[in-house]
């Protein structure tokens, strides 16, 4: 992993057009900046994670039967 | 009887996702398919990848009230306005589907007049990624009133 320093408003260039600015430092915690093209997706690890690892439980390895299941609100045929 | 969302994607049902599903960010042609006619489920299939398919819901189907949240620039991204968007929900069905859960917290949503898509997190939080979908007799019928939000502190 290639890791920098970096001062508060410092910044660093990905790719030539993302840019992470360190914004803020509050103790342990620090405060980034990231300016990206709109189609580049940025999340917070955990949440990506967690998304990522549901999506791989939804995918479907075999054809499931699902004529028999009473489903939530659904309205009456 | 044929899929009322299904219908609704007149002009074609591959969608090119513009973001990804999280986890298959190198499939970004999926298309969309009634399970059985009459079904609320869809199949979303990568186009390029048979195998690679997921079972939805259109999420109002299920949560009519349900409310996304979308950064300013996923909407500019997506051209989306509440008249040419769909939101799908993927279903997890676990050996037992009367288990089976639906993501309200990354839907996906299709821009259908653009054939545009992608997965999203919901920035309106309180959303389940496992929220129930089936009815667990009356003691629970009603656990989802809320449009299947419930509401938490946490920020």
């Amino acid at each position: 992993m290639l890791i920098l320093s970096r001062k508060t408003g410092e910044k660093i260039i990905i790719n030539g057009n993302i840019e992470i600015t360190v914004a803020e430092l509050r103790g342990s915690e620090v405060r980034i900046g990231i300016s990206a093209p709109k189609n580049v997706s940025i999340y917070r690890e955990e949440v990506y994670r967690k998304v990522q690892e549901e999506n791989a439980r939804a995918l479907v390895e075999k054809t499931p039967d699902l004529t028999k299941v009473e489903l939530k609100g659904k309205k009456k045929k | 009887m044929a899929n009322a969302v299904l219908e609704t994607m007149e002009k074609s049902r591959e969608i090119i996702f513009i973001k990804p599903v999280l986890g298959f960010e190198e499939h970004r042609v999926f298309v969309f398919q009634e399970y059985k006619p009459g079904s609320p489920f869809i199949w979303m299939t990568a186009a390029e990848e048979p195998m690679l398919k997921f079972i939805t819901i259109n999420m109002f189907d299920f949560f009519p009230g349900y409310d996304l949240k979308l950064s300013n620039d996923d909407r500019e991204l997506l051209g989306f306005n509440g008249d040419n968007a769909l939101l799908f929900g993927l279903v997890s069905i676990p050996e037992d589907p009367s288990n089976m859960t639906v993501n309200m917290a990354a839907p996906v949503v299709v821009n259908y007049k653009k054939m545009a898509g992608g997965q999203f997190v919901n920035m309106r939080e309180g959303y389940s990624l496992k929220e129930p979908l089936v009815k667990r007799g009356e003691a629970n019928a009603d656990s989802v009133k809320e449009n299947g939000r419930k509401d938490n502190n946490k920020r």
